[in-house]
């Protein structure tokens, strides 16, 4: 990969992640299931996503990146996947609640109706069918940003250190990019959000500017550092 | 202890220092024991104790943002800029000119500060001066980075283990250091000379931990040298962070019913 | 650079060194006795660092249940469970891990040559758990301490004995997740030839770990145990949080009894999910009958599946448990 191109590779994939986050339903309120999506964090679930997507994708470093992207993007969506799926055995076997949006009307993958099983004083719990799917897009979306800026990163350091210490040094640099991008985007969501079909959707344009710019200067930097000084 | 008047804001234990004020001394103090290390491994005594104050900056500026209550948990600001400061530190590696670790504490400041400026102008936060704090939370995690780094890297007896070993533990070491003070401190009587002097606590526990694991980088010396100081501060400070916890506790008892 | 200009970075190599980092060129596993073994060993010791990561959690009150906890004494509950929140569970866990499997890469190549490969791992990630476990410790006791201080304006107390009978406790719990997220760590790097380090694979493990323990298992104590007198299946209206339980059998609710509560299901269900994670990912590894892209073809079949299983669990639930909102 050109270092150009790799520069490139950091920006986009940089602002995939901060994309990401807008589709993982999740809330912090959920451990007391008194709001639609996964307990945790934004952050830090888009996060614990799209580890398991770099951890895949190092597997497949010697078979080119269409692989790699892939089998990211599989183990995100692995994650999410398998979360959402047991976060909802608890919330049925643990909690005894069944899951719920707290702002449609309509589920709109399978159409259950939302008000018929939401607790009242409650803004939803669990993961229904919508944000199941949202999540599994987000986290394929993080996954591939993850990869891209690992890889991009590794191709900009690879010729100027040994192959196990660039390895590791784009690890590392891949996990911060992916942190500090997913943290804007958890501001605009105020910690909270049901995944595509929420209403704060619309405030993702805001997170992918504030995401471009972000990832182009850290990238700069990057680029900088390992290529032109 | 339990003779304090009930039900009152807490003590203040101290006065309040400016986040600014502590940063200006961060850097002093940072950049004197980047040098110093550079110029005489041998004096890694005095670079450990001057390194403190960056963790006391970072965590000042991490209490600063985080209690305008920003809807995200107080984790995701800190790592936003421990992630800032120490990609930039780690990038800074590969640059091959002279003070190549003070580059990456200005890039530090300048990518948190571009953060800051995204978050207030198209996020809208309405935090005031946030592009100021994020910029001193980065360049506080980068100081703390970058002299980890030179410990690790500069030194002797590389034969067996590679500096990269460490380079996820420096990163979210110094994530949780900066974070934990005001985390840890949490509530209504929350006041910033606890959290400081909580900060400089952990401030020397992770040196601590540093110095324990220079076992295996750097010389004998080098290492002890770390850990005596280190264990030193731990036990001072502890002692200090303890005896304003004594003078601010509502009650303190053995067991008993609440 | 910075490394290389001491001219030994680039010679000498931890891995090259002994001959376990290595380059595949062909595809990555192979159905190979000892790959299968350690595809299910990483699984089952993936199983257990999930149950004692959220009991862990559970016994301090961490991630977010903690805000009920906090909550509790400025709407006139006092209570006697440990406070801790260590800065959300992913960063916590990630800092744990990483310095467990820090210390034990670093011991592991001292203990090389005196007691073999597999035995110089284990007794490494023993001392490196131990290491972290202590690190908790000091964390935990600083945040319940000072986060009980920042309480007097509620007249919260601090009792002593509210820190030290739990310690032992999250000190154990601790150890063992720690321990096991090592242990994984050093399997996929070695038999599972990740190129990562194995401090790094830690790093990465354990911010899943934590997310998923916070994500799946703390629904369990943060919306059952806290607020048992509500009736299963009641749901817990946003107006009552903060009103948790603090009253017990006899006396007051303590953490020690908390994880007696959450072994129950809490903590297996995070073990479920976390060691479902690493061993799909690792198994879906393990096939070739497509080439290249085989373990992208399971593990989309693996999240359809997963899909199916997540309806029929809605499904199953709104006919379950709709008698409180059926007006």
């Amino acid at each position: 990969m050109d270092p150009i191109i790799a520069l490139f590779g950091i920006i986009i994939g940089g602002t995939l992640v901060g994309v990401c986050v807008h589709f993982i339903p999740c809330s912090a309120v959920g451990a007391m299931s008194a709001t639609t999506g996964i307990a945790t964090g934004p952050t830090m679930l888009a996060s614990g996503a799209g580890m398991m997507g770099l951890m895949a994708a190092a597997y497949n470093l010697d078979n080119g990146l269409a692989l790699m992207l892939a089998s990211g993007a599989i183990a995100s969506m692995l994650m999410i996947a398998l979360t959402s799926v047991v976060a909802n055995i608890t919330y049925a076997f643990g909690v005894g609640v069944a899951p719920t949006s707290g702002q449609s009307e309509y589920d709109r993958f399978t159409g259950f109706e939302q008000k018929q099983c939401l607790t009242p004083g409650t803004d939803g719990h669990g993961i229904p069918t919508q944000s199941f799917i949202s999540g599994v897009i987000g986290a394929a979306m993080g996954g591939i940003g993850g990869v891209l800026v690992f890889y991009s990163v590794y191709t900009l350091i690879s010729p100027s250190i040994a192959q196990a210490t660039a390895i590791a040094m784009a690890g590392i640099i891949a996990v911060g990019i992916y942190i500090i991008n997913g943290v804007l985007p958890a501001y605009t969501l105020v910690g909270k959000t049901e995944g595509m079909t929420d209403e704060k959707f619309r405030t993702t344009p805001k997170t992918l500017y504030s995401c471009l710019i972000m990832s182009t200067v850290s990238g700069i930097f990057i680029y900088a550092a390992s290529v032109v000084i | 202890m339990s003779a304090q008047p009930t039900g009152q804001p807490a003590a203040n234990s101290g006065k309040y220092t400016t986040t600014v004020s502590l940063f200006l001394i961060a850097i002093v103090c940072s950049t004197v024991a980047i040098m110093i290390f550079k110029v005489t491994p041998h004096a890694v005594i005095l670079s450990t104790i001057l390194i403190w104050p960056a963790f006391a900056s970072g965590a000042s500026a991490v209490k600063d943002i985080s209690s305008y209550g920003i809807g995200t948990g107080v984790a995701s600001i800190g790592m936003l800029g421990a992630g800032v400061g120490t990609i930039s530190a780690f990038s800074s590696i590969f640059i091959d000119i002279p003070f190549s670790a003070l580059i990456g504490i200005i890039a530090a400041f300048v990518i948190g500060f571009v953060t800051g400026l995204c978050a207030n102008k198209i996020i809208k936060m309405k935090i005031p001066r946030m592009e100021l704090k994020i910029a001193i939370m980065s360049a506080s995690a980068a100081m703390i980075a970058t002299l980890f780094v030179s410990i690790f890297s500069n030194n002797i007896d590389m034969l067996l283990t590679d500096v990269y070993i460490v380079l996820p533990l420096i990163f979210i070491a110094t994530a949780l250091a900066i974070i934990h003070p005001y985390n840890g401190s949490m509530g209504a009587g929350e006041n910033q000379p606890r959290t400081l002097k909580l900060a400089f606590a952990e401030a020397s526990l992770t040196t601590l931990l540093f110095g324990l694991i220079s076992l295996a980088y750097t010389d004998i010396i080098t290492s002890i040298e770390i850990l005596l100081v280190s264990g030193l501060g731990f036990v001072i400070f502890t002692t200090i962070f303890l005896r304003a916890i004594n003078a601010e506790i509502y009650k303190l008892e053995w067991s008993g019913v609440v | 650079m910075l490394i290389s200009r001491n001219g030994k970075l680039t010679s000498h190599h931890y891995y090259t060194n002994r001959n376990v980092y290595r380059v595949h060129a062909g595809f990555n596993l192979h159905m190979e006795p000892i790959t299968i073994f350690a595809v299910a060993l990483a699984g089952a010791l993936a199983i257990l660092a999930g149950i004692f990561e959220d009991l862990e959690s559970d016994t301090g009150s961490q991630s977010n249940p903690n805000s009920q906890v906090q909550l509790a004494p400025q709407i006139g509950h006092l209570h006697r469970y440990f406070n801790k929140a260590i800065s959300g569970e992913p960063p916590a866990y990630g800092f744990w891990s990483a310095t467990g499997a820090t210390v034990a890469v670093l011991l592991q190549t001292r203990f090389l040559s005196g007691f073999g490969e597999m035995h110089s791992v284990i007794l490494a990630s023993i001392f490196g758990a131990l290491v972290a476990a202590s690190i908790l410790s000091f964390y935990a006791i600083f945040a319940h301490i000072s986060r009980t201080a920042s309480m007097r304006p509620f007249k919260q107390p601090l009792q002593l004995d509210v820190i030290l009978s739990p310690l032992p406790l999250f000190f154990a719990y601790g150890f063992l997740a720690v321990l096991c997220i090592t242990l994984i760590s050093f399997i996929t790097n070695m038999v599972l030839l990740n190129p990562f380090p194995v401090p790094l694979i830690a790093l990465l493990f354990g911010i899943t770990l934590g997310t998923i323990g916070s994500s799946t298992g703390d629904i369990h104590y943060g919306s059952e145990r806290l607020y048992q007198t509500f009736i299963f299946g009641s749901g817990i209206p946003i107006s009552k949080q903060g009103d948790i339980d603090v009253k017990a059998e006899y006396g007051f609710r303590n953490s020690i009894d908390t994880p007696y509560f959450t072994s129950r299901f809490g903590g297996p269900v995070t073990g479920l999910c976390f060691g479902a994670i690493v061993f799909l990912d690792n198994w879906s590894r393990l096939f070739n009958f497509a080439g290249k892209w085989t373990p992208i073809l399971l593990g989309i079949i693996i999240i359809i599946l997963l899909f199916i299983i997540n309806l029929s669990i809605e499904i199953y639930t709104r006919n379950r448990f709709n008698e409180f909102t059926k007006e």
